[in-house]
């Protein structure tokens, strides 16, 4: 496919949406650990002498017939020389991460949908100029470096991607150019629309209709008929409409401030100035992210550049304030003393859940403080319009009294899930 | 006192009556059922727990000597349900209950009669007739919203109203609300609205036999279901009843079509990652014509799943608590449930087209 290489991002019309999926992941993922078993056909699953199933088999024992979901008494009598291996959840995760990392360092639109399958929006454009195509053959490249491979389907949209996909697996690209999707979907049969499952696709043959070029045929009153309320829907999906967006939203794990002293502090009154300052920092970033943590956790840096991390859980989640300057101000305690020269200083929170109230019919008021609720978002939304130092707290130190809203000693982190 | 009785029979009796005995302590008398044998073969089994009082008659009883006592009434019932299907004997020798059925014989001490609580009698100033099946009907679309939360008195309660031909029930724990109603053939003379023990009502529900009659009748203070032999009278709640009229939407910008039973599969599915009260999200696509449920408990993982389904009106994301959705959803009855949403703040409305008269709202979690 090299010569596609070249091909200029400007033949690309519209989005371009590109489904990963991974050729056999888990029997995949075991040939790669035990190269023994390279070649040969392996099978994934629950031991045949115990009713279990069949959760991955190798190509090679895909030829014998085996597939997954499959009872293993039957995989073992189809290919009885197969391999056999207990899934391996934690080391397949660990491998889908570092294929997402993969899918992540091309665009930031990955869609995860499952641990071995992901759409990603790769439109010219959006966050590269390359040609899509260009983009599949380099993530196909760095996924066998993994010593795993996959399948890539590239079209305007998700489900003539996810279809694509399919078509040419192990090891292949597809491609469904702009205009073509009518085409390519037309002479499949219907069994290959996702959302038509083996009970609908009997139901359409027994109705002659047998390929989805003859479902997209269908008028909207006939598909309503035929596939109840979401007919005209799929109807849409088999002449290759299909808007849905790749979405992406990786998660916050941890909010944190640091800051590093210009001279290293020895008070606790500066030292604990500051934390309430962070403190202050985290929970309004907290706040405007809709995000309350349990775990509270405080970096201390000494002067001769040792540091000690502590956190403690909290029994219910925050976003408060005080609440976190408390904990952090008790853990102190825990690493510090006066005297002791510090460096630098950091609050964290972490273990996130939504705020989640649930609401009353009868006074419509939710359990909660409604007016620290109040003050913290007020003091949000100062500090939004008029920069951090326009409202403080009294415990801050006179000292800063000027700093702009953001010190250059200061750092804020996020990490996020990958 | 001595009689002679069935052992179904009396199983049977006792398993009505157990359902008023009370489990507080402090009385031993309310942990009793009384006995009371008349010398023209009339019996009738009581219990009480002050709140409700349930008493029931039997009818084919051979009574050799008249007499009234208390036995503990687990243990009675415990004992009566462990005979074999033959005849029981009861009497009562000194202070004790024999009781004796071919081989086996126990005898139980008894409880002073003079202690049990007089059986209110109630004089009904209205009253009505209803199919046990219609009762039990209506009660199974409204028992799962009633409050357990006794400090809010009025919302442990049922509220059953009788205008014309209309039956209805209404229940909330103010966090979801329950209306069912349907048309009887006979209707009252006059109108009634009660606030009924939602216990009392589940109960009635369960034990009037489908295909007999329950008759409800409304005094003052207190409220009579009448079924076969069988009678529950349960003192009134006071207090008012939410107008729940004015809680219901009148209006929505968004409503979802989707298949009840798929609906159900997929919130059981998603719910399993709802741990530690985390809600259950549900965004509305109107352009995918989809409405996506997930869940994400922290640590632990998240769980998303798509339903086709049929939307009009705005793209909306709202979120509940889903053992809440799932009560709902299993209340209504019908291949497919409508989803009403005004806001992602205001009252969600689940009704379904094979279920006329039944509504059931629920307030969102809010987020963030």
């Amino acid at each position: 496919m090299a010569e596609h290489d070249s091909t200029s991002a400007r033949n690309w019309a519209g989005r371009a949406v590109l489904h990963v999926d991974m050729d056999a992941f888990f029997a995949a993922v075991e040939q790669l650990d035990h190269p023994g078993w390279r070649g040969r056909p392996v099978i994934v699953g629950g031991d045949p002498a115990r009713r279990g199933v069949v959760s991955a088999a190798s190509y090679e024992a895909r030829r014998f017939g085996v597939r997954s979901a499959m009872p293993s008494a039957r995989a073992a009598a189809l290919c009885p020389d197969a391999v056999w291996a207990r899934p391996r959840g934690e080391r397949y995760r660990d491998v889908s991460r570092a294929v997402r990392e993969i899918f992540r360092s091309v665009t930031p639109h990955v869609q995860p949908t499952s641990i071995d399958e992901a759409y990603l929006d790769a439109t010219p454009g959006a966050h590269s100029g390359e040609h899509p195509l260009s983009i599949a053959s380099r993530i196909r490249d760095e996924v066998d470096r993994l010593g795993v491979s996959c399948s890539i389907g590239i079209a305007t949209n998700k489900t003539v991607a996810k279809i694509a996909s399919d078509r040419d697996k192990p090891h292949g690209i597809t491609v469904v150019p702009p205009g073509e999707e009518a085409s390519f979907l037309s002479p499949l049969p219907v069994r290959l629309m996702p959302g038509i499952g083996s009970v609908t696709a009997s139901r359409l043959e027994r109705l002659g209709i047998t390929t989805l070029g003859d479902v997209a045929a269908l008028d909207e009153l006939t598909a309503r008929e035929v596939l109840g309320s979401w007919g005209p829907e799929l109807v849409d999906r088999c002449r290759g409409i299909d808007l849905r967006p790749v979405r992406d939203n990786p998660p916050a794990k941890s909010v944190s401030n640091e800051r590093t002293f210009a001279e290293d502090a020895h008070t606790a009154a500066d030292v604990r100035s500051v934390i309430t300052a962070l403190a202050g920092k985290v929970a309004g970033r907290l706040r405007a992210k809709h995000l309350s943590g349990r775990t509270v956790t405080l970096k201390v840096r000494y002067g001769d550049f040792s540091t000690r991390t502590v956190r403690r859980t909290l029994p219910a989640p925050t976003d408060a304030r005080d609440r976190i300057v408390e904990t952090t101000l008790d853990l102190l305690d825990e690493v510090w003393s006066p005297g002791v020269g510090v460096r630098l200083i950091g609050v964290g929170l972490s273990g996130f859940e939504e705020r989640a109230i649930q609401m009353d019919l009868l006074d419509e008021a939710p359990v909660s403080d409604p007016v620290l609720d109040r003050l913290a978002e007020s003091i949000d939304e100062v500090h939004r319009r008029f920069g951090s130092t326009a409202l403080r707290h009294g415990a801050h130190p006179a000292r800063d009294t000027g700093t702009p809203p953001q010190s250059p000693g200061d750092r804020e982190g996020d990490e996020r899930s990958s | 006192m001595k009689l002679t009785v069935a052992r179904g029979e009396l199983v049977e009796a006792l398993t009505v009556v157990s359902r008023g005995l009370s489990s507080r302590s402090t009385l031993p008398i309310l942990s009793g059922i009384l006995v009371s044998a008349s010398s023209e073969g009339a019996v009738t089994l009581q219990s009480t727990d002050l709140e409700v009082s349930v008493r029931r008659s039997l009818p084919f009883v051979s009574v050799e000597r008249e007499g009234t006592i208390v036995v503990p009434g687990k243990l009675f019932t415990d004992i009566v349900r462990s005979l074999p299907e033959a005849a029981v004997t009861l009497s009562l020798e000194a202070e004790s209950l024999s009781v004796s059925c071919l081989q086996s014989s126990f005898a139980v001490k008894t409880l002073p009669a003079d202690d049990f609580p007089r059986f209110p009698e109630v004089e009904p100033d209205k009253s009505i007739t209803l199919p046990a099946s219609r009762v039990s009907e209506i009660v199974r679309h409204v028992a799962k919203a009633v409050s357990r939360d006794e400090t809010r008195p009025v919302l442990t309660g049922v509220l059953l109203s009788v205008e014309g031909k209309t039956v209805r029930m209404v229940s909330t724990d103010s966090y979801r609300l329950a209306v069912k109603e349907l048309m009887i053939e006979e209707g009252s003379l006059e109108d009634i609205q009660v606030v009924v023990p939602g216990k009392v009502m589940e109960e009635v529900s369960r034990l009037a036999p489908q295909g007999e009659d329950v008759t409800l009748g409304i005094s003052e203070n207190q409220a009579v279901f009448a079924f076969g032999t069988t009678e529950f009278v349960a003192r009134r709640i006071e207090g008012t009843f939410p107008n729940y009229r004015q809680l219901i939407p009148k209006e929505s910008e968004t409503t979802v079509d989707v298949s009840r039973e798929e609906m159900l599969a997929a919130v059981k599915r998603v719910s399993l990652l709802a741990q530690h009260n985390t809600p259950l999200r549900m965004t509305v696509n109107s352009e995918d014509q989809t409405l996506g449920l997930s869940a994400t408990t922290h640590d632990v993982g998240d769980a998303s799943e798509d339903l086709m389904s049929k939307v009009e009106g705005s793209d909306v994301e709202i979120a509940f608590n889903h053992s809440f959705l799932l009560d709902g959803l299993l209340a209504a009855e019908g291949d497919s449930v409508r989803i009403s949403i005004v806001s992602p703040l205001k009252p969600g409305v689940i009704t379904s087209s094979g279920d006329e008269g039944f509504l059931y709202l629920l307030m969102p979690v809010r987020l963030g």
